[in-house]
This record gives structure tokens, sequence and C-alpha cells, in this order.
């Protein structure tokens, strides 16, 4: 096969590339290579821009988001961890097992004459100074967030964390929002962090957090709309709010 | 000059993601759209498509060629796979009707880049007959069969035009083999 021949012939397999049964350039061919940046290009030029629909944008944020907040944690140095913690024998074990029995022993003790818990404001005021994180809602791209506003406030080493809305409309009896958390610690989708709903009149709301899974490093909390029953995976088709550094 | 975007989403700069979403995930979505058979599948495409972006973005080297070639070399790999694991691809039905289709939004100029401007104006020299074959092959995923029956020509003459017309545009833009970029 003469020069040209090769060349055509490669042309030919780039161009259908797509074709169900079109045979593979080969990857190491530097003509093929160039061929192909040739396509690619020629395809940039060809392609109809069109409107990115507000469900895919949400979920292109999304996938971005979670990669970058990984992406931080790898590049971050791991924390030292303070010498004074590293100490081990079995005197350390056996302080370790007995705190947790006299907690659980306490916890129990208190749990039976239990007082009524404090309304979720003031949980969420007491928080305030241990929180590592108290970012701003911003509005999502669904026509469901209305006029959101309000933060997120979150502490990491109590694992607690609360939302404040104002301006989220109810949503019909069908549907309830639902948390995303993205830990920049865990690879894959964001941990749900509850259903929840709120009420008319435009009133503040604040709403726990009830994060399915231990939160590494909060990097962005996500609200979607969903089926009242919730979503295990969402789809980001409804993001009314997103809360981010 | 474009700022590159892609060494600064390897180090995780959400900024920057979102920066080149804005910038390109307009051209990404039109061209899925018209590889795929439906919107879902073109919207599960797009987002493969950036997934695998952001995974790559530390291979990128400006040496080599534009962020534009990078992400469509990308998204035509994407889309080749998804076309030739599925087994399809839009039928001649839905490209005809404009309903199905997103209409295309305007191109800002200043955002244009400078190697999409050059393919733009070397796709204009080409024979009208080689540019017709390469939008229906590149920039809609037709076969050549489906081309053939399309504009009514041979199924040797469309390979033909799609052959001479890739080698015409690369000379045109002088795409050099990889290691010979010093002279671009």
């Amino acid at each position: 096969m003469s020069e040209l021949q090769h060349l055509e012939a490669l042309a030919e397999a780039i161009v259908f590339a797509h074709e169900a049964d079109a045979a593979a350039p080969p990857a190491s061919d530097p003509q093929a290579t160039a061929l192909q940046r040739t396509a690619a290009l020629t395809a940039a030029a060809l392609a109809h821009r069109c409107e990115v629909p507000a469900g895919l944008q949400a979920r292109l944020a999304a996938a971005g988001l979670q990669f970058c907040a990984t992406r931080a944690q790898l590049a971050a140095p791991a924390p030292r961890r303070p010498l004074s913690v590293t100490v081990t024998g079995w005197r350390t074990a056996v302080a370790f097992v007995g705190g947790i029995a006299a907690g659980l022993v306490l916890w129990l003790l208190l749990r039976t004459g239990a007082p009524v818990e404090p309304p979720v404001a003031e949980r969420r005021a007491a928080l305030l100074p241990a929180a590592d994180v108290q970012w701003h809602w911003q509005a999502g791209s669904s026509p469901l967030r209305g006029d959101v506003q309000g933060d997120v406030v979150w502490s990491s080493d109590r694992q607690e964390g609360y939302l404040r809305f104002r301006g989220l409309p109810p949503l019909d009896a069908r549907h309830r929002f639902q948390l995303w958390i993205v830990d920049g610690k865990r690879e894959g989708a964001p941990v749900d962090g509850g259903l929840f709903a709120v009420g008319d009149g435009g009133a503040e709301t604040v709403v726990p957090v009830r994060a399915a899974l231990p939160i590494g490093q909060a990097a962005a909390f996500v609200v979607t709309v969903e089926d009242e029953r919730g979503a295990v995976v969402s789809l980001q088709q409804h993001v009314v709010a997103i809360a981010k550094p | 000059m474009t700022e590159h975007l892609l060494p600064r989403i390897a180090a995780g700069d959400a900024a920057a993601v979102d920066q080149f979403l804005r910038r390109h995930s307009s051209m990404v979505w039109g061209l899925a759209r018209r590889f795929c058979r439906s919107a879902e599948d073109a919207e599960d495409a797009t987002q493969e498509v950036f997934v695998e972006i952001w995974r790559s973005a530390e291979r990128f080297d400006a040496s080599q060629g534009s962020e534009v070639t990078f992400l469509m070399t990308i998204a035509r790999r994407r889309l080749i796979d998804r076309a030739r694991r599925q087994g399809r691809r839009p039928s001649s039905e839905l490209l005809d009707d404009a309903g199905t289709l997103p209409a295309p939004v305007g191109t800002d100029r200043a955002e244009l880049h400078d190697e999409v401007q050059r393919a733009k104006e070397a796709l204009a020299q080409l024979r009208p007959e080689q540019r017709e074959v390469l939008d229906l092959a590149l920039g809609q995923g037709r076969t050549h069969q489906e081309i053939s029956a399309a504009i009514g020509i041979p199924l040797g003459t469309v390979k033909s035009h799609a052959r001479r017309g890739l080698m015409r545009l690369r000379e045109l833009l002088g795409v050099p083999e990889p290691g010979q970029e010093g002279g671009r």
C-alpha cells in the first residue's frame, strides 16, 4: 500500500469511526493522530451550539464540583495528628472503652427522662460557634427555586448542621426538597442529607441536616426537588439551591 | 489568546470548571444531540464527556493543540463509543424534525476560538460536496449509506469525498504529526 493509500484509508476510517463495523485506526500511528485532531477541530467548526437544558447544566455543574472537591482533597497535605493522641497502650484502650461505656450509661439514663429537645432554631444558634462552614445559598437553575435565600451551617467535628431558608416556595404533597452533601473525601455521588418541606407564608424555615453517611469534608450543599419518598441518587434535574465556598 | 482553563481544572479550581462549561457545553451538547437518538441519551453522553474531561485535564498539553481540539477529541471518542456500543444513531426522521432538536444559540464571536474560526474558513475552501459529506458524517454522525441515500451519490463517491475532504482540511489547517508541533 502506498503512503497516499495509507492516508486515505486512515482518513476514511476516522470520518466513519461511528459506524458499527468500522475498523479502529491504529492509536500509535502519528498520521492517524493528526487526522483525529483535524476531525475534532472540524467537528467543533461544524457543531451547532444549542442551549443546554437547565437540568443538564445542573448535573454538569454538580459533577464538576464533585471533581474539584475530590481533587482539592487529594492535593491538600494530610493533617498531622498531635503526638499526644498517638500514644497507645492498654491503659489508653481501657480508658477509651470505659469512657464509651460510661457515656452509654449516661445516655440511657438521660433518655428515660429526656427533656424536650430545644427548638431547631436554638440548636442552630448553639452550633454557630463550633461551625466550620457557614455558606449562603445561591439560587439553582430550577424554576421551583423561588427567591431562595438563607444559609447552611455545618460542623465537621459534631457532624451536625442546619439549613436556613427564606423565599423557598412550598411544594405540592407529592414532592419534597432533598439535601445532597458533596463530600470532598468521598468518590461518587453526593451523600443524601435528608428530605424536608417548607411552610407557607415566606417565613424563615430552619431544617436540621440528616446526613446518611459521615461527611469527611463538606465541599458543597445542593438542594433538589424529588419525589415525596426521595431519591437514592438525584438526577439533579431540579436544583433549587447550592451553597459552596 | 484564550486563557487555558484545563490546567486550573486539573488543580481542582471550581471557577475554571464553571468557565469551561459556560464556554464549551453548548457546543458539546449540540454535537451530542445530533449523534444520539434521544435527548436523554444525549444528556448522558454530554455528562460522560465532561466527566472524562475533568479526569483527563492534567494530560492537556498546549503544545499539542488547543483546548477545543482536546475537548472535541474526547467528545468524538465518547460519542463514537456510544454509537458503536448501542448501535443507536439519529434517524433521518429525527434529524429532519426541527421540533425535536434544541434551538441553536448564537455564537459569541469574542469567545469563538481562533482555531475553530480557522477550521470554519478551511471548510469554506472545500468543494461543496466534500463539505456536505463531512458535515453529515462528522457533524451529525450519519453513516456513509445514509449520506449516499440522503444526497443521492454512490457509496464509493461518499467515501472519496470524506477522505479527500479530511486530508485537504489537514493540509489547510497545517495539523502536524505529533512531535512536529514546532513548525505550527
